[in-house]
């Protein structure tokens, strides 16, 4: 789905690959991430990391009524804190999604995928 | 020294850990990154304090025992960003030192290599200008000049020398703080670690400074200090029943109201047969020889209030039981549950009022300085006892707080939270609310009242910066519209007036001026007066606030 926005200029609509891509970057750069997972990866059984083009399918906006909520599949580094490097992701995943954007997200839903050792 | 073990690093650590509990509040205060939360001079210290409880026990020769033991301890508690990259640089230096008992500079320097190595490992794309370069830059320089002649003192000095430069550097890297003016804030604190490591291997391990911190901005803020005439902080884990002589039976409801009149900032949990109690009195025997009565102690501890204290959690599965002069206190509940109650934040005797003067039933201390916690808002809802709950949080930052205890309770309380971002916001959904209307209409008109509202604020800047385009330096006076600064001037009055000149137009109705600390009347009925008369349509409602940053926050409807 794409995200629509109505301002007193006109309408704007944001395509689920740019909020993939907006998400996806800010939560890569968070510290533990080592990257976004498709959301199917379980299925497929391969956590394959996603390309930075692909990041839309390791991002998923929607809307629940009124509210955006966004769903963000990662891979974290083994031996750090999840639960820290976790919610780091939701806060700066909000905070650059709602900066960039100006759409305020009720809930950021973090999907750890898998867990790498380096 | 030539080489240290594990007694110099454990020293290291508590005095690293010291060092930055120490300068904490300053490395909050330089966050702008990754989101400007302001919290990351607290979790770093949470987490380095979490690592320092590990080795504080323990009396290994072994420099790696207690690396590790540190290490574990750095991991469990890792807090936010920061937290976790300190954790992993550590991680790193633990394992360089895997089967040594005493290390010499150039293996020191391997360490902390292998910790940046770690560190940089756990992130895909490392962001520099943070603490991540402050590790590698000082690491990397050390690496390259030390040789088998250095002391490891020397070593670590020049490192800290590193880590400085590198820090100073940080706003070359990450723009954000270029435009902010600060340096990183997770490097800092790096910065003040390795600051308590030299010192401690100068045989002067640094010693917690008790006057910094936690209490200090919070009296600031002007949150009521009741406990102040209570001399002794007293808590006690009871275990009833325990102990060969028979026991009274234990009541809560009494033995609560017999500490509510011995003392205050009374917190009291109770599981099972046990019971944990945390109350502040003069007469902290009077209290234990009552409680004996139920029970035996598990553990007591007393301070005098006078000498500040730090409070570490002990682990203990009762630890909810926090230490916070500000927080609500427990006191006997009221007999009827009402239809509605309203929550809102306030700082400023002032303010308090107007809110109490508009039915609001409970006030959490707090505002742009001091966010009260989630816990904080679940304390009030417990304690206002209404069918319906109003949260008003009258802050952009509050508001989470405020909608995670709604959700915490959502089971056993009906909370609705008005998402307020301001002050006048607050002030206009207050007097929308109407106790006889039935609670959807409430929702609506509360939240509807929320736009009819333009929102303006005079602040003073902290430092120089510049922001939206707009320079601003130190001490300068600011205007605030909504979120955004419209004008600074060193004159607050002047600064008013500029703001209000932006503020008003045709549609305007009603302009409220709440005034702050610090704030001469003859001026302001100056600067009111003009106003009256150049817009003789608008009407200028003066009100006391007594709030403490901002010297004048406006409504205008």
């Amino acid at each position: 789905m794409a995200i629509d926005k109505k301002t007193r200029y006109g309408g704007i609509n944001i395509s689920l690959e740019a909020i993939g891509a907006v998400a996806g970057s800010a939560a890569i750069e968070c510290y533990g991430v080592v990257g976004l997972a498709s959301k199917n990866s379980l299925r497929e059984n391969i956590a394959d990391l996603l390309k930075e083009e692909a990041f839309y399918k390791g991002v998923f906006p929607k809307k629940d009524k009124d509210d955006y909520i966004v769903d963000v599949y990662i891979i974290v580094a083994y031996g750090v804190k999840i639960t820290e490097v976790v919610s780091e992701v939701q806060k700066k995943v909000k905070y650059v999604l709602e900066k960039t954007f100006d759409i305020k997200f009720k809930a950021v839903n973090v999907f750890v995928q898998g867990l790498k050792s380096l | 020294m030539k080489t240290i073990n594990g007694h110099d690093l454990k020293k290291m650590i508590i005095s690293g850990a010291n060092q930055l509990y120490n300068y904490y509040p300053e490395v909050d205060a330089l966050n702008v990154f990754p989101v400007p939360d302001g919290d990351t001079g607290m979790n770093m210290n949470l987490t380095m304090s979490s690592g320092a409880k590990e080795v504080a026990n323990r009396a290994d020769e072994d420099i790696y025992e207690i690396a590790r033991a540190f290490s574990k301890g750095l991991l469990m508690g890792a807090r936010g960003n920061s937290g976790v990259i300190t954790s992993q640089i550590f991680r790193g230096f633990a394992q360089a030192l895997e089967g040594k008992k005493t290390i010499n500079a150039v293996e020191f320097a391997e360490a902390w290599n292998m910790g940046r190595e770690v560190a940089y490992k756990a992130v895909m794309r490392p962001v520099e200008g943070t603490i991540l370069t402050v590790v590698r830059e000082s690491s990397a320089a050390l690496l390259d000049q030390v040789n088998e002649s250095w002391q490891v003192e020397g070593a670590l000095d020049f490192m800290l020398a590193e880590a400085r430069e590198s820090l100073k550097r940080t706003p070359d890297l990450l723009p954000i703080l270029k435009e902010v003016g600060v340096v990183d804030s997770g490097g800092a604190g790096f910065v003040r670690i390795l600051e308590g490591f030299v010192s401690a291997l100068f045989d002067k391990v640094i010693e917690k400074n008790q006057a910094t911190a936690f209490e200090e901005p919070r009296e600031m803020a002007g949150a009521a200090m009741e406990a102040e005439e209570f001399g002794y902080c007293t808590e006690f884990i009871l275990k009833i029943g325990a102990g060969e002589s028979e026991k009274k039976p234990f009541v809560d409801k009494r033995f609560s109201n017999i500490l509510n009149s011995h003392g205050n900032s009374i917190v009291m949990v109770r599981d099972d047969d046990i019971v944990k109690v945390h109350i502040h009195t003069l007469l902290p025997g009077n209290i234990l020889s009552y409680a004996q009565q139920f029970g035996e102690f598990m553990t007591l501890k007393i301070e005098n209030m006078s000498e500040q204290h730090s409070h570490l959690d002990d682990n203990n599965k009762l630890k909810d039981v926090k230490h916070s002069h500000e927080s609500l206190h427990y006191e006997a509940e009221p007999a009827e549950e009402k239809d509605y109650a309203i929550i809102a934040v306030a700082a400023g005797a002032g303010l308090e009022k107007m809110f109490k003067e508009l039915r609001v039933d409970y006030i959490v201390s707090g505002g742009q300085t001091m966010n009260p916690a989630t816990e904080d808002f679940i304390t009030a809802i417990k304690k206002v006892r209404a069918k319906h709950i109003f949260i008003l949080p009258n802050n952009p930052n509050i508001i989470l707080a405020a909608n995670q205890a709604a959700e915490v309770l959502t089971d056993e309380y009906h909370v609705t939270v008005i998402p307020s971002k301001t002050i006048p916001q607050g002030l206009v959904a207050c007097m929308m609310f109407n106790p006889e209307a039935k609670l959807e209409e409430n929702v609506e008109e509360m939240n509807n009242a929320l736009a009819s509202v333009q929102s303006g604020a005079i602040t003073f800047s902290i430092k120089d910066t510049a922001i939206d385009g707009i320079n601003i330096k130190k001490d300068d006076y600011m205007a605030l519209s909504g979120k955004k600064i419209v004008a600074t001037h060193p004159d607050k009055y002047k600064v008013a007036e500029m703001l209000l000149e932006q503020m008003i137009d045709e549609m305007t109705s009603i302009v409220t001026i709440i005034v702050g600390e610090g704030v001469e009347k003859g001026k302001l009925r100056k600067l009111t007066d003009k106003f009256e008369k150049k817009y003789g349509d608008v009407e200028f409602d003066v009100r006391q606030g007594d709030q403490p940053v901002y010297s004048f926050l406006i409504g205008v409807e």
